[in-house]
């Protein structure tokens, strides 16, 4: 017959232990998997490991204490609406192509079990990654991906927050517009050359409205394929056509490759656009001096004069000893978003995070982004959009002596413009 | 339209059918001496791409110097596939596998790309040597472009003129010929398949070290060149040097003239549809035999 006194001694032991036991568990930080699809090989890699880099300071923000920050979660440890939950980022490479996106993105879901998935850089690889996640109705948010169509698709589980190609066409025509008011000039021919997916394809769409809405020419629409080896043809056709403004709309391969056959040639055109592509890394390294002039379609830049995005600018800059470019700050807003919405929905259940997502609004000093800040459309029918972040401004930036500088909007210039683009010997 | 615009297009389309011609020397002499069609030939290329990228990337190479170091790796690296692989099949006397074999190796040298090298796209950005732009007139062309021209050239008539006048080379026209009759002349036809590998893959180190200076690389890069390589050899008639390398002039011509008249996104397409047309009317091949 066991003693009284050893009896609850024991029992007293069970209890504490079992005390323990389940404090451990709370004290166990729980993470939150978050999926990553991003071009981490391929032709377009060295601008993924960029929104990789942009991924993972998010995530270390929101993870630690940045006290003075003014970005969601920065002055918490994870995510208080959770107990302290942190997020994981789990990397999946699409290598550049859809059908790729398509299968990593079922992987990080099905079996890694991520809550979401943030990401994708190229369009292709977006629209078919956002169809396995909307079928495993799981939310996706993409930083980058400029077709217009993406949200247009009338999705539910899909949020884009980037200025899609129809405002970047507008703003490019803006500008112009602005400086032949300058100059008192009118250009009348356009020309375009653009990559031949998703991307390229719909934002030369976009070109086409602006130049009918406007007046312009089209002079020439020639479609590539970004992997060519060659476009001698395409810069021959474009320098017969004779533009006034010519826009080339690619990738990082291509973007060099234009450069380096128009430098062949000779040919600068009066006003030169570029896109993706010359936000690569690769890009100045490759041309050097030779890209000077090339105006770029200004998603972010590192000079934007926000208090929030100069401190997270130096952040970063400490971390990785660079400039923070574009490509860091497309997917850099990811998590928060998605942080934001997991926080207030209370759980990782990922109806009640989508219903979250749906009522998001971040404000301007919480993006470090151009813009009033982060809200979007509410899911419509098509052709009207879903999930459009309606809270961006663009910007156009140009490469100055090897640097990406803005300049325009001209209030928020960080240099002045140079227009037309130089000769060849000038730049 | 004036001159210079044709003048232009004729240059470019002559550039890079000389380069085209000589990646297809390659495939002619192996399928014509040896019988086996190469499916691995574009990987092949891809190998001396590689090879240029590597040495000027870890070492500062120009490709200049980098070619007589890749022609005579490449020459090993064909007798050895001939030695460790193709006879194998050759023994066979299955058909089928012989082709088989060099589809097989250039799948797996698309993935021993991508693996040892990764998906990402390779370029020369600032070769020490082999840079700048010329303008002759007005026509404008590139200077690795040219010195890729210029040595496909030389080493197209070199192979022509080791086959038609040295005594190995004649031995190799007589293997393509008749080989059992070869064998009872006494010549080792073994021997000379061996020695048309490592030549024909040789012609790709010429080919293709300089290449990255002026396009990129990555492991899927031999697949255009590859098919239209086959293209060539069929226009110009298996086995004839001077047929593939007139064909690959035509091939660059085709390509450029209907890239430009018709649309750039169409360029292969009007080499296709010559091809298609070859191929209805004169299946031997523009000089075949």
């Amino acid at each position: 017959m066991v003693s009284k006194k050893r009896l609850s001694l024991v029992i007293g032991l069970i209890g504490f232990v079992a005390v323990l036991g389940l404090a451990g568990t709370s004290w166990a930080q729980a993470t939150i998997k978050v999926g990553g699809e991003l071009p981490l090989s391929g032709p377009t890699a060295p601008t993924g490991a960029l929104n990789k880099e942009g991924m993972d300071l998010a995530v270390e923000i929101i993870n630690n204490k940045f006290p003075g920050l003014t970005l969601p979660f920065a002055e918490t440890e994870g995510l208080p609406g959770l107990g302290g939950a942190k997020l994981e980022m789990i990397y999946a490479d699409d290598r550049g192509d859809p059908n790729v996106a398509m299968a990593e993105v079922e992987r990080l879901i099905q079996q890694e079990k991520a809550v979401a998935i943030l990401g994708g850089w190229q369009s292709s690889c977006i629209k078919t990654g956002s169809m396995v996640a909307e079928r495993l109705k799981t939310p996706y948010i993409s930083g980058a991906g400029s077709s217009v169509d993406l949200t247009k698709r009338g999705l539910r589980y899909y949020f884009r927050l980037l200025a899609h190609s129809g405002k970047v066409a507008k703003a490019y025509f803006d500008c112009v517009q602005d400086m032949e008011k300058k100059l008192g000039k009118k250009y009348q021919k356009v020309a375009v050359a653009y990559e031949n997916t998703e991307y390229g394809s719909v934002m030369n769409e976009q070109i086409e409205n602006e130049i009918k809405k406007r007046g312009y020419k089209n002079v020439a629409s020639i479609p590539f394929d970004s992997t060519a080896t060659s476009v001698k043809l395409e810069v021959q056709k474009i320098k017969a056509a004779n533009p006034d403004v010519f826009l080339q709309i690619g990738y990082d391969p291509d973007a060099i490759l234009f450069t380096k056959t128009m430098k062949t040639f000779n040919y600068t055109p009066p006003v030169w656009f570029g896109m993706a592509g010359y936000t690569s890394p690769k890009y100045v390294p490759s041309v050097g001096k030779d890209g000077n002039g090339v105006l770029v379609s200004g998603w972010f830049h590192v000079g934007f004069n926000k208090p929030v995005t100069q401190k997270v600018a130096a952040i970063y800059k400490q971390k990785y000893g660079k400039a923070m470019s574009i490509p860091v700050a497309l997917n850099f807003m990811a998590p928060f978003v998605l942080a934001d919405a997991i926080n207030r929905a209370g759980s990782t259940d990922r109806e009640a995070v989508t219903d979250a997502l749906e009522k998001t609004r971040l404000t301007e000093e919480q993006n470090i982004m151009p813009g009033p800040g982060i809200w979007f459309t509410p899911k419509q029918d098509p052709p009207e959009h879903s999930h459009d972040n309606e809270g961006v401004s663009m910007l156009v930036l140009q490469i100055i002596n090897g640097k990406v500088e803005v300049v325009w909007p001209f209030d928020y210039r960080t240099a002045d413009i140079i227009w037309p683009h130089p000769s060849w010997d000038k730049k | 339209m004036d001159a210079s615009l044709i003048l232009q297009l004729l240059v470019s389309g002559l550039i890079v059918g000389l380069l085209y011609a000589l990646v297809a020397i390659g495939l002619t002499l192996i399928w014509g001496v040896t019988d086996i069609i190469n499916f691995a030939h574009g990987e092949f290329l891809v190998i001396a791409m590689y090879f240029g990228f590597w040495t000027y990337a870890l070492f500062g190479w120009s490709s200049i110097i980098a070619m007589p170091v890749a022609v005579a790796f490449l020459a090993a690296l064909g007798w050895l596939v001939y030695r460790f692989v193709i006879t194998r099949v050759l023994k066979s006397e299955n058909v089928l596998s012989q082709i088989v074999v060099t589809f097989g190796l250039s799948i797996f040298l698309q993935s021993l790309f991508t693996f040892v090298f990764s998906a990402d796209y390779r370029s020369v950005d600032h070769d020490p040597w082999i840079r700048g732009d010329l303008q002759v007139g007005n026509v404008f062309l590139s200077v690795p472009e040219l010195v890729t021209s210029i040595l496909s050239l030389i080493v197209i008539f070199a192979v022509h003129f080791f086959i038609k006048n040295t005594n190995t080379g004649k031995a190799i026209i007589a293997t393509s010929l008749d080989r059992e009759t070869a064998q009872l002349m006494g010549i080792n036809t073994d021997r000379m398949n061996g020695i048309t590998f490592a030549i024909g893959i040789a012609c790709l180190g010429v080919a293709g070290v300089v290449l990255p200076v002026f396009t990129h690389v990555s492991p899927y890069s031999g697949f255009l060149f590859g098919v239209l390589a086959f293209t060539i050899v069929a226009l110009g008639g298996f086995g004839s040097i001077v047929g593939t390398m007139l064909a690959g002039l035509i091939v660059g011509l085709i390509q450029t003239f209907g890239g430009f008249f018709i649309e750039p996104a169409y360029k292969y397409l009007c080499v296709f549809v010559l091809y298609l047309l070859v191929l209805m009317f004169k299946p031997r091949g523009i000089f075949g035999w």
